[in-house]
């Protein structure tokens, strides 16, 4: 080192750097300090840009998203799901983002047209009209393997993967029913905004839907973002009085009915007597609730295919309507005990009282309202005229009643005023008032014609005379439970009021079980039980069509609960059954053999049932062998005429 | 560091009051210069570990597989240095023993033939060839080389003849020795044959006694730079744009994020580590646009902190320049302040979006061994000049 320093010292001379180059050399240094200097102040220019700023923060902060509610469960009373919501997922493309880069917008579209084969057109397409968008649905509804299926793929891209931007998945919720038919018209369904239509879903929509939470991000005054979630609140779950099994042996004989014979309505109702809880209601066939604008139940693709939109849209309607709830008709016969009821509880008549039938009753106008029995029932006791179903009876007994306390008493079975049932599109159905209760409207009024009522006003009146006077609200769902399973409100069972009095209850009940036992109910007879109810058949209007609407009102008392069943054939497409009770009655038999041991209503002498019980459906539903009597089916046939 | 080592003055004193012992005293070392290295050195890899983990665990698992490179990098460029700081620099320009030739000349063929084969087996990345793959210990830059040898060889010319840069001719003389190398780097790297440039430009104006001639070439130089720039081809067009346009070309992406992780540190930053730009949002956030994550985390304070450590050192160098024991190492310590001085312009004026953008490292900070080792190696000539600072003439 010292050798070669000295030899350069010795030929340069030791040449240092003059004056002017150290001024030169601190012009230099100037320059450096000058552009540093500047370039602070840009730094501090570039700090106070609100515009960089809001783009760093846009950048990680989000447009203000929805956080799904969930809408709540529909349980039966046992705790079965009848409906619920499973997470599913919006296949979402952020234009702005996937535009971003070259790289991003090639590596997205391809990954987008592998997966879910996309039109790559299509795609260009959307990113070119809707650039200034940050949000696309692609796709909906997709389950949680087809999002997989995606995002998969994504990871297997390694490296290339993370050029594949702005796509991304929302979560949402999908409406599933996993009996899918079970209890269609009782559920009810929702649209695709989420809203209920028809059904619990309908009348409960407010309590189910929940609400839907928010993430949002805003600038406070300082441009720093304020993270704000506002957790969603999920639906309620509305816990059912309907039984899952009960429905599903009602739906099994119905579907098998309307397979066999058809009928233009069909409609059953099992309700407990003692609360007006419904175990199960049944209106025709049942509709996929997943479905439920799929007909195929119902018509051909063939028949699909020549309705008019109308049409279509009118048979929709028609298939959704619940005709248990929806429907009013005449009831006919089965109100015979409401208006020997009224009759008892004020004293008019008594229970001894006896009754003259000569086949039919005389009224002004030259009109002569026929009873069953043309020939006349003879002289009856007032049991008899229940078990015989005499018009005449029934005409004398209003008659001795009046207007005033027939119609009394309708209001107070809520016979033309809605139950009050929490179920959507209720009718009320259209009774006489006291005014037009003339001496004809009180008559035909009185074997259960002239007004009409619906099933659930049948059915529920008809508990209040089975438990002894007690008018109960029919209600469908028992309690309404949060998400987290705390009850929020019970519905208790709600008395509306008092009917009638024990005694006259306990008279009635006797006469509908001699009615069954000896009677024009002898079809709804059932080994080892002791069955009480009603036959009717009313003709409809026009009367001289012959078109019939057949019914039975049926009742088992016991340890634990009373059951009302209540089954209604409107016009069967079977003309050898449409007319005759016995119809209803055999529907009758098969359901309720099936539900009572599911209720704990055992039969008497259970080692001979299930022999005997084969005997008793094979004869029941072979329609050749006759186990009542024809003649009080025919008889019950009610023909007004001029 | 004594309170003497800070301020040349103070060594004159020194100098004079030490005057009976030997010429060369130990304290003319800078430990000054030496220490603000190694601090800048360290805070670099401390901003490099803030700025690299993310990435590094996104594309290797290892938060610290960039922090581990470049502080071995570090390791071997410190060595380096303290190595180079011992060795007299009049060696560079010294006939070896061996050949007879001079040690500048062999560094001048290595770099020309560097600079050759990287265009044949250059890894390509970024569509430029800059970058020659070596087994086993990564890619090297041979341009950081042709830094040092345009410092070296153009502080030889000067040296040897310094008159002759007083007229034009003499430049142009120098400039025809320079022009391969600077042309080589230029055709696949623009914007670090304009830091070769830079640095010719400057140890020559500093020697010549014409200023007017210098200046007027310098406009001269920017106008073909520009011309350049804005008549160049493929993606040079699209650099341009996106300086213009930088809040809306897809071009200045990159910058637009930058300028975004400036602005969003604000006066005194989010805190070290805290950065949220740096998760996947700049690229190259760790090399080029390490600056303005630096800014976000440490904000407008932490930036001004780190130009007046770069200041800091420039005077520093400058300093040593001027009281170097001979024109040569005043003119080696020029080359070395210029290079510096020129990448750190170059470097935050592209963050903060004020040129167009160039693919210029922060010195002693952005990620990448090359660099880190040969701008030690620098310091270290600096420091051996002021160890050659002689107390009396």
């Amino acid at each position: 080192m010292d050798e070669a320093g000295s030899r350069t010292r010795k030929t340069k001379k030791e040449k240092k750097i003059t004056a002017k180059m150290q001024i030169k050399l601190l012009v230099v240094f100037c320059v450096f300090l000058a552009a540093l200097i500047g370039l602070i102040a840009r730094v501090v220019y570039i700090s106070n840009q609100d515009k960089y700023k809001k783009g760093a923060l846009e950048l990680r902060s989000y447009v203000t998203s929805e956080i799904p509610c969930k809408r709540g469960d529909i349980l039966d009373r046992n705790g079965n799901i009848l409906a619920t919501g499973e997470i599913v997922y919006n296949l979402i493309l952020d234009p702005k983002v996937a535009l971003d880069r070259t790289a991003y917008t090639e590596a997205s579209l391809t990954a987008l047209e592998t997966v879910y084969g996309f039109d790559d057109a299509y795609l260009r397409n959307i990113l070119a009209t809707r650039s200034d968008s940050s949000y696309v649905i692609l796709k909906k509804e997709l389950t949680y393997s087809e999002k997989s299926a995606f995002t998969d793929h994504v990871a297997s891209l390694g490296k290339e993967g993370n050029n594949v931007k702005g796509i991304w998945f929302e979560e949402g919720y999908k409406r599933v029913y996993p009996y899918r038919t079970l209890a269609s018209h009782v559920i009810g369904f929702t649209d695709a905004d989420g809203e209920g239509s028809y059904g619990i879903e309908q009348y409960y929509n407010d309590v189910l839907k929940g609400t839907n939470g928010r993430n949002y991000g805003y600038y406070d005054g300082t441009l720093n973002i304020v993270d704000t979630v506002k957790e969603p609140v999920d639906g309620d779950t509305c816990v059912s009085t309907i039984d899952a099994n009960i429905q599903r042996i009602i739906e099994s004989y119905t579907d098998r009915f309307l397979n066999e014979y058809g009928a233009e309505n069909l409609g059953v109702i099992v309700m407990d007597a003692n609360s007006g809880e419904i175990f199960g209601m049944q209106s025709n066939y049942s509709y996929d609730l997943n479905e439920p604008r799929n007909m195929s139940r119902l018509y051909t693709p063939e028949q699909l295919a020549l309705m008019s939109d109308e049409q279509q849209a009118a048979a929709l309607y028609d298939m959704w309507r619940n005709f248990c709830v929806s429907d009013a008709y005449e009831p006919g016969s089965i109100y015979k005990p409401f208006t020997v009821a009224a009759a008892l509880e004020e004293a008019c008549i008594t229970k001894d009282s006896m009754w003259d039938c000569d086949g039919g009753e005389d009224f002004p106008g030259d009109v002569r309202i026929k009873c069953s029995n043309k020939k006349g029932h003879g002289h009856i006791s007032l049991v008899q005229s229940i078990m015989y179903s005499c018009n005449d009876a029934l005409m004398q007994v209003a008659r001795i009643e009046g207007r005033d306390i027939f119609a009394n008493y309708q209001k107070k079975f809520c016979i033309g005023s809605t139950t009050g049932i929490d179920l959507p599109g209720e009718a009320a159905g259209q009774s006489f008032s006291v005014s037009e209760l003339n001496e004809t409207e009180l008559a035909t009024s009185s074997f259960g014609q002239g007004f009409t009522a619906t099933m659930v006003q049948m059915a529920s009146a008809f508990c209040s005379l089975i438990n002894g006077g007690t008018y109960y609200e029919p209600h469908i769902v028992r309690r309404i439970q949060s998400s987290d399973g705390t009850t929020v409100k019970k519905n208790e069972p709600v008395v509306v009021g008092k009917t009638i009095s024990e005694s006259t209850g306990a008279f009635l009940k006797d006469s509908l079980y001699l009615t069954v036992s000896g009677g024009t109910g002898t079809g709804a007879k059932i080994n080892g039980y002791l069955i009480g109810g009603k036959t009717g058949t009313s003709q409809k209007l026009p009367r001289d069509a012959e078109k019939y609407l057949v019914s039975f009102l049926g009742f088992v008392e016991g340890e634990e609960m009373d059951v009302v069943i209540y089954i209604v054939v409107d016009e069967c497409h079977d003309s050898a059954k449409a007319s005759r009770c016995a119809t209803a009655m055999s529907l009758f038999t098969d359901i309720a053999e099936d539900i009572l041991p599911y209720l704990r209503l055992y039969p008497e002498g259970e080692i001979n049932y299930k022999l005997k019980s084969v005997d008793e459906k094979q004869t029941v539903t072979d329609p050749s062998n006759t186990i009542y009597d024809p003649a009080y089916d025919e008889g019950e046939v009610n023909v007004i005429s001029r | 560091m004594s309170f003497q080592d800070e301020n040349p003055q103070q060594n004159e004193e020194v100098k004079t009051a030490e005057a009976p012992k030997r010429r060369r005293s130990y304290r003319t070392y800078d430990y000054g210069l030496l220490i603000l290295t190694l601090f800048l050195v360290g805070l670099g890899l401390v901003f490099l570990y803030s700025t690299s983990s993310y990435t590094a665990t996104q594309k290797f698992g290892n938060a610290a597989f960039y922090l581990k490179r470049q502080g071995n990098y570090a390791l071997i460029g410190i060595i380096a240095m303290l190595i180079i700081s011992h060795i007299d620099y009049k060696i560079y320009i010294a006939k070896l023993t061996v050949f007879r030739i001079r040690a500048v000349y062999v560094l001048y063929a290595l770099c020309i033939f560097l600079q050759v084969i990287v265009l044949f087996v250059g890894e390509e990345i970024y569509g430029a060839k800059r970058w020659i793959e070596i087994p086993k210990i990564g890619s090297f830059q041979p341009s950081e080389v042709t830094k040092i040898c345009i410092i070296v060889f153009t502080a030889f010319i000067a040296y040897t003849a310094p008159k002759k840069m007083n007229r034009i001719g003499g430049f142009i003389r120098a400039g025809v020795y320079m022009a391969p190398l600077i042309l080589l780097v230029a055709k696949e790297d623009l914007s670090t044959s304009v830091v070769l440039l830079g640095i010719f430009f400057i140890i020559c104006f500093v020697t010549s006694r014409k200023t007017w001639y210098f200046i007027a070439m310098a406009l001269l130089a920017c106008g073909a730079v520009a011309a350049y720039i804005f008549l160049g081809e493929g993606f040079r067009g699209e650099r341009i744009e996106g300086w213009l346009n930088v809040d809306t070309a897809s071009a200045g992406y990159q910058i637009r994020r930058g300028l975004y992780a400036i602005s969003s540190g604000g006066l005194t930053g989010k805190g070290l580590g805290e950065s949220s730009m740096k998760l996947g949002y700049v690229p190259e956030s760790h090399n080029d646009m390490i600056f303005s994550i630096i800014c976000e985390e440490l904000g407008i304070v932490g930036a001004i902190c780190i130009i007046l450590l770069f200041v800091l050192l420039i005077w520093r160098i400058y300093t040593v320049a001027i009281n170097a024991s001979d024109l040569f190492g005043s003119l080696l310590c020029i080359g070395v302040m210029a290079h510096i001085g020129i990448q750190a312009v170059m470097n935050i004026a592209v963050v903060t979006n004020t040129i167009p953008a160039t693919g210029i490292a922060l010195p002693f900070i952005s990620y990448g061994g090359t660099s880190l080792v040969l701008l030690l190696c620098e310091i270290g000539m600096v420091l051996s000049v002021s160890y050659h600072i002689k107390n009396v003439d």
